[in-house]
């Protein structure tokens, strides 16, 4: 390493995975790269989001939002899902489920979306509800992972965003990948989980 | 700085919290470590967790979860999330929680959330395994004032079981102090409620 002071050296056109820092770990002189210093970084807070529409999917079953895996180490977690997502039908309804193909040892989420509903949910799903009583933010939960939630009962626009939330705590003992899985109520009746729809991870422990 | 080439050093194998850089600070050689990196990076982000469980508790009067504590919470604006993992020895007891800042604040408010049994009203039927087509209520209680106790409910779903439940909160502080976290029971004589490991906070310093 050259004898000058850092002002002096060639800023670097962009950061790269590549480059390589000059570190003291425990009194041993060391490089670190800076795809390893993004890795810490990102390790308490992961940012992941749908760059374009998954492909519409119409089966009851449920199948992998690939665009939304994200690789999940040993650690405590908690995880917010943003979806947005359209439906074809309006007797239609999503269902939905999360999972971390690893090991857990405590596994929780609870699927959130608006309800038409003023004295109960219904089950009838609605993202233009503004009455002054308000309406019902209705859920549905589980304590164990992959476990589909949904479906429900209807939406009320075809072809129009709706926003679901999932939020989550898992502690992972075992690495693995975190999944979104999304199925369909009716057969046949498409839906579409949207560009843009993200996920925010915090690793808290 | 004399020595090596950067290349010819040994690779870490990940990066250390503690690990040191060289840096310079208005013409001035300094060192800064990759945790102040990840601070900065996460605009001000602040994650903690229970490592382990904490001691059961049945005890009525509110019990500070100690392991949430967050020292030295200064001057500005936050907002922050509790993601509560919980456990009852019993399903006729219930649960209380309050926050609380050591410092002063000029506004505190939070809401204590959870998901509820019932369909056509709160009940404070808690629960955490619910699927039916028409959903469920997901319930509130909420202050405007700081270590108010919020709780408790009526009961929950199953025993020994874990159970999430969402603490969501702004604040503003002008003094500084510590973020604290209480829970109590509903009943002293119902049986034990345990703050499980895993349960963490996300605060952020938004301002």
């Amino acid at each position: 390493m050259a004898d000058t002071k850092i002002s002096n050296l060639t800023q670097a056109a962009s950061g790269i995975g590549t480059q390589e820092f000059a570190i003291n770990e425990a009194g041993t002189s060391k490089k670190i790269t800076l795809d390893q210093v993004s890795q810490f970084v990102n390790s308490s807070g992961v940012h992941v989001s749908l760059a374009s529409d998954a492909t519409a999917n119409g089966l009851t079953t449920a199948v992998r939002v690939s665009g939304m895996d994200v690789v999940v180490g040993s650690g405590t977690y908690v995880f917010e899902y943003y979806i947005r997502a359209q439906l074809a039908d309006t007797g239609n309804s999503p269902k939905f489920a999360v999972n971390h193909t690893g090991t857990t040892t405590s596994f929780m989420y609870d699927f959130f979306f608006p309800d038409a509903g003023t004295a109960a949910s219904t089950g009838a799903i609605d993202q233009e509800v503004n009455n002054t009583s308000g309406q019902i933010w209705a859920f549905q939960a589980t304590r164990t992972k992959n476990t589909l939630l949904g479906p429900e009962v209807s939406v009320d626009t075809a072809n129009a965003d709706i926003m679901f939330r999932i939020t989550g705590l898992m502690v992972v003992t075992v690495s693995g990948t975190l999944e979104l899985y999304q199925g369909s109520e009716v057969a046949g009746n498409l839906i579409t989980i949207k560009a843009g729809t993200c996920l925010v991870l915090y690793k808290t422990g | 700085m004399a020595g090596p080439t950067i290349s010819s050093l040994t690779l870490a194998s990940a990066g250390l919290s503690a690990d040191e850089f060289a840096i310079e600070v208005s013409g001035v050689s300094e060192k800064i470590t990759l945790s102040q990196i990840s601070v900065f990076s996460s605009s001000g982000t602040i994650l903690k967790s229970l490592s382990a469980d904490e001691a059961p508790t049945s005890a009525i009067a509110m019990v500070r979860v100690s392991g949430m504590d967050v020292a030295g919470v200064a001057s500005g604006m936050y907002t922050f999330e509790y993601y509560v993992r919980a456990q009852f020895a019993a399903a006729g007891q219930s649960i209380k929680f309050a926050v609380n800042h050591t410092g002063t604040t000029t506004s505190f408010m939070y809401n204590f959330q959870y998901g509820c049994a019932a369909s056509t009203a709160s009940t404070g039927s808690i629960t955490q395994a619910q699927n039916t087509t028409a959903g469920r209520v997901w319930s509130n209680q909420s202050t405007r004032v700081k270590n108010a106790t919020l709780g408790p409910e009526t009961n929950i779903d199953v025993i020994n079981s874990d159970i999430l439940f969402k603490i969501s909160g702004m604040m503003i502080v002008t003094v500084s102090g510590d973020l604290q976290l209480f829970v109590g029971a509903e009943s002293g004589t119902s049986g034990n409620i345990t703050i499980m490991n895993g349960t963490s906070l996300v605060l952020k310093k938004v301002g």
